[in-house]
């Protein structure tokens, strides 16, 4: 699915009668892939993936889904439809009494039947390192808090949303959930979805992103390739940003003396790099 | 540790701590753990290892179902003296925005001393002294909830060394906040534990932050797996792994610079565990 965004531009009202510039003329144009979504706190990627998702409407500029207004009429149809929102914490949205309850809301929700719920159920669990076997019949509250949010990221993921958004899907999540959220990810966009993820983990988007977006004071500020990005340390510091750890590895080897070459973005390209340029040194 | 110390001069003495949440399970399982004054130490460990269940305990927001913990001092099964234990080891916790008691920064800083019986001329330099350390020093008429999260919690510390702690403990008080937060953050302890000399505790997800502590304790299924220097205990890759942790990317590059034969395997203690080690290994 193909959304496009056009100047779009949001205030709001906060007391004392002044207004606030959330979004300021963000343009955006994505199809497919992993979108990383960058930026302090306050820079308005929560309210960019509000609007992404028609939750909100922009005082300015055009959202459009496969060419067709979604700010309202068939489009704005067609885009709640496609629409899968994980918000900030997701799990403190949790109501149901069991696991299998809680995935399955939305599906039953949408008329799908019960086998069909419940094999989709098992299948986004599964994506997300869980078992429906194993934790259906348990009460979601009852679960660990990296559990809580895997669960309730599955309960977006079994929709198969075609427009997946999440909001700092892995905030305080340990190694083994969050590389549970990465694949999942993947798997989505592997699937065929676009997705947008916001996050402050810069590791987290080397792993999962294919294209990243930072926002600053609701503008965009900068938009690339994920190694021309996090992979550039001097570009994501100039920004206000924080590169991917490999890339600031890399940085700090090439100030010492040891001409690294690229923009590793994980651990195993760093050390590659470390070889090429080891190899390199002693062959000069 | 030296065993048969008398629990007055250790910050943190713990035998056998046990806590059920729910019958049949066992949350923590015997914690036995020692903290001398001023240390700095990690605590690390998959969601639901017993990280944020043990922190409960020391201040006593957790009853003491069975085992002996010593926190200052203060036996905090002893209900006389909770009021006294909860001044002397203060806690930071996830959330910036669900610890502020008050609107009005200085207010909510001043909000401790006071109830711990400061007069009013007391309570406010304490404030002052305490927004100082954190680097918010003039910010007593702001307004807590127009402040950035990493400020907010930079309040939250501030309001909990206002009350003189000899502990304090950050309950992954990084991970909903941005880098430059994060960073804010770590200056702030960083400064107050050099002007005070008091022991952190800093349960975290961040192995690099981990990394830069005196000391990393290992919670895995409730139990203490390990304890030791950050040089010891993030290189052993089997056991951060056995409790669902990653080492950090300095420790998993050295690693496969050793698999690949670009470098020589290294003596126990020598893999570098911090981006600035693993450049002085490798730059000299």
């Amino acid at each position: 699915m193909r959304l496009s965004l056009e100047g779009v531009s949001l205030a709001f009202d906060v007391p004392g009668g002044e207004k606030v510039r959330a979004l300021d003329g963000v343009t955006l144009d994505l199809a497919g892939g992993v979108t990383g979504l960058m930026g302090q706190t306050g820079s308005g990627k929560t309210t960019l993936l509000e609007v992404m998702a028609g939750m909100v409407r922009p005082d300015e500029g055009a959202l459009a889904v496969d060419g067709a207004d979604a700010l309202g009429g068939a489009g704005a149809r067609r885009l709640s439809a496609a629409v899968g929102l994980v918000f900030q914490i997701p799990e403190r949205q949790f109501f149901e009494t069991t696991v299998e309850r809680e995935v399955g809301f939305g599906l039953r929700a949408r008329g799908v039947a019960e086998a069909e719920a419940r094999a989709r159920s098992a299948e986004a669990l599964a994506l997300m390192g869980l078992s429906l076997d194993e934790l259906g019949g348990r009460s979601p509250l009852a679960l660990s808090g990296g559990q809580q949010r895997r669960v309730a990221i599955a309960s977006v993921l079994a929709l198969r949303p075609e427009l997946l958004l999440l909001d700092e899907p892995t905030a305080g999540l340990d190694p083994r959930s969050r590389s549970a959220c990465v694949r999942a990810i993947r798997a989505a966009t592997d699937a065929g979805a676009t997705v947008v993820v916001a996050s402050h983990d810069a590791n987290v988007l080397a792993e999962a992103a294919d294209r990243v977006v930072a926002l600053e004071c609701g503008r965009v500020t900068l938009d690339g390739p994920v190694r021309e990005t996090l992979g550039d340390a001097a570009l994501m510091r100039d920004r206000g940003l924080e590169p991917a750890c490999a890339a600031r590895a890399a940085a700090a080897l090439r100030r010492a003396g040891l001409d690294v070459e690229g923009a590793p973005l994980t651990a195993g390209e760093l050390a590659a790099a470390i070889a090429r340029a080891r190899e390199a040194g002693g062959a000069s | 540790m030296v065993e048969g110390e008398i629990a007055g001069g250790l910050a943190v003495r713990a035998r056998g701590v046990r806590h059920s949440y729910v019958r049949g399970r066992e949350d923590l399982r015997g914690v036995d753990l020692d903290v001398a004054p001023g240390e700095l130490v990690a605590v690390i460990g998959e969601n639901g290892s017993g990280k944020t269940t043990l922190a409960r305990h020391l201040n006593a927001l957790l009853a003491l179902q069975a085992g002996s913990l010593t926190v200052a001092g203060l036996d905090t099964a002893d209900p006389a003296r909770v009021w006294e234990l909860r001044r002397a080891c203060g806690m930071v916790f996830q959330n910036p925005e669900n610890q502020l008691v008050s609107s009005v920064v200085g207010e909510d800083v001043a909000f401790g001393p006071r109830n711990f019986g400061a007069d009013e001329g007391q309570a406010r330099a304490a404030a002052r002294r305490a927004l100082g350390e954190v680097g918010l020093a003039g910010f007593e008429r702001r307004d807590a909830h127009t402040l950035s999260g990493g400020q907010q919690q930079r309040v939250a510390l501030a309001a909990v060394l206002a009350c003189e702690p000899d502990v304090v403990v950050l309950d992954e008080a990084t991970s909903m906040i941005d880098p430059r937060g994060r960073d804010e953050l770590t200056r702030a302890v960083e400064a107050f534990r050099c002007e005070r000399g008091a022991t952190v505790i800093w349960i975290t997800h961040d192995m690099e932050l981990a990394a830069r502590a005196d000391r990393v304790v290992v919670m895995c299924a409730g139990e203490v797996a390990a304890s030791g220097a950050p040089a010891d205990v993030l290189v052993d890759e089997a056991l951060l792994s056995r409790a669902g942790l990653e080492a950090p990317l300095a420790v998993r590059t050295w690693r496969a610079l050793e698999d690949a034969g670009v470098v020589a395997p290294s003596a126990p203690g020598a893999c570098p565990v911090t981006t600035e080690g693993l450049v002085r290994a490798l730059c000299g």
